[in-house]
């Protein structure tokens, strides 16, 4: 109870300060920032309740939502087709990765394993069939949690400097 | 006020409905399609006070800021600088993509990024607010590349290690 307050306490500040300051990615990564570096400092994850993150889900998914209008779903339509092609190619790309990292750095880990690891994303999903396919469920959501820090840390740099490029072109 | 308050109760029947359908992510693909149906047939009810998104992503923030722990990190072990060379690979391969899309349709390079980094649907959807994208085009894309990927791993995975 103690940390999950804590916890909050610390996303609410990381939250406060991105907006205070702007910086890129916003309240998602301050909170998370925020929360991450106690986290760590306590030493163990303390898992918080699972309500928080569907109450999270509910105000994130209510807002989208409300954002719908025709002009979405005609998009979402007409870009449909080139988006699956894409698709295909991060799958493709994870596959080929998965692969290559097996070969370099396989030893007592099952091919499988990797495989699920350096898929583009389904985290959750597949962490569940992990066991099935004959991987390992502790390791596969090792490597997705690494792969999420890592997208987190590099999306605000990618943005600052399209923004950047934006910025440039405007002026 | 009261269509705030409208929208989240429409929010809520959507998730308890996928819930029951036992759909993955319910939560947020249950408001999403709830209150975007509604929105379609009604758009005067206007859209969710900003506060929703604030409090959402302040939320989620924190929720996964607490998973974050050292032993997950030393259970990589030796594979650790792999994963992080392999996720900066295939980021690389997502913003070649994205720049096609942007090339190839009318969605901008910002929205087309988010709707193709392998980051998880809600979190790439609060980050895209930021710059502001389309958000219901952000989010369905997500869903897309969630289903395709948990779709087709299995059969892919199966194929090659086997």
């Amino acid at each position: 109870m103690t940390r999950t307050l804590l916890l909050l306490a610390a996303g609410t500040l990381g939250a406060w300060l991105s907006r205070r300051f702007k910086t890129p990615g916003g309240p998602l990564l301050g909170a998370l920032l925020a929360s991450g570096l106690v986290s760590l400092s306590i030493g163990e994850a303390v898992p918080l309740p699972e309500a928080l993150r569907s109450v999270a889900l509910l105000l994130l998914g209510t807002y989208t939502g409300s954002t719908v209008d025709r002009d979405t779903l005609r998009r979402i339509v007409s870009v449909l087709p080139v988006v699956l092609l894409l698709i295909g190619m991060l799958i493709a790309a994870g596959l080929g990765l998965g692969l290559l990292v097996h070969a370099r750095a396989g030893e007592g880990v099952s091919l499988a394993t990797v495989l699920i690891g350096t898929m583009p994303g389904g985290a959750s999903g597949l962490s569940a069939l992990a066991f099935d396919l004959g991987a390992d469920p502790r390791l596969v959501a090792s490597m997705h949690s690494a792969r999420m820090i890592l997208v987190f840390g590099a999306l605000p740099l990618l943005l600052r400097g399209m923004a950047g490029k934006r910025d440039g072109q405007s002026s | 006020m009261k269509n705030a308050l409208w929208l989240l109760g429409i929010g809520v029947v959507g998730a308890l409905l996928l819930l029951w359908l036992k759909v993955p992510a319910a939560w947020m693909i249950g408001p999403l399609l709830a209150v975007g149906a509604v929105k379609l047939a009604r758009p005067e009810l206007g859209k969710a006070p900003a506060a929703y998104s604030e409090v959402g992503k302040l939320l989620l923030g924190t929720v996964i800021g607490a998973t974050f722990s050292r032993s997950m990190l030393e259970q990589l072990g030796h594979l650790l600088p792999y994963a992080v060379a392999a996720t900066l690979a295939l980021m690389a391969v997502a913003l070649v993509a994205a720049w096609l899309l942007a090339r190839w349709t009318e969605l901008d390079l910002g929205t087309a990024l988010f709707c193709l980094t392998p980051g998880g649907m809600p979190e790439m959807v609060a980050m895209a607010e930021e710059i502001g994208a389309d958000l219901g085009v952000v989010a369905t894309l997500q869903f897309v590349r969630y289903t395709c990927v948990v779709l087709l791993a299995p059969l892919l995975i199966i194929w090659l290690a086997s």
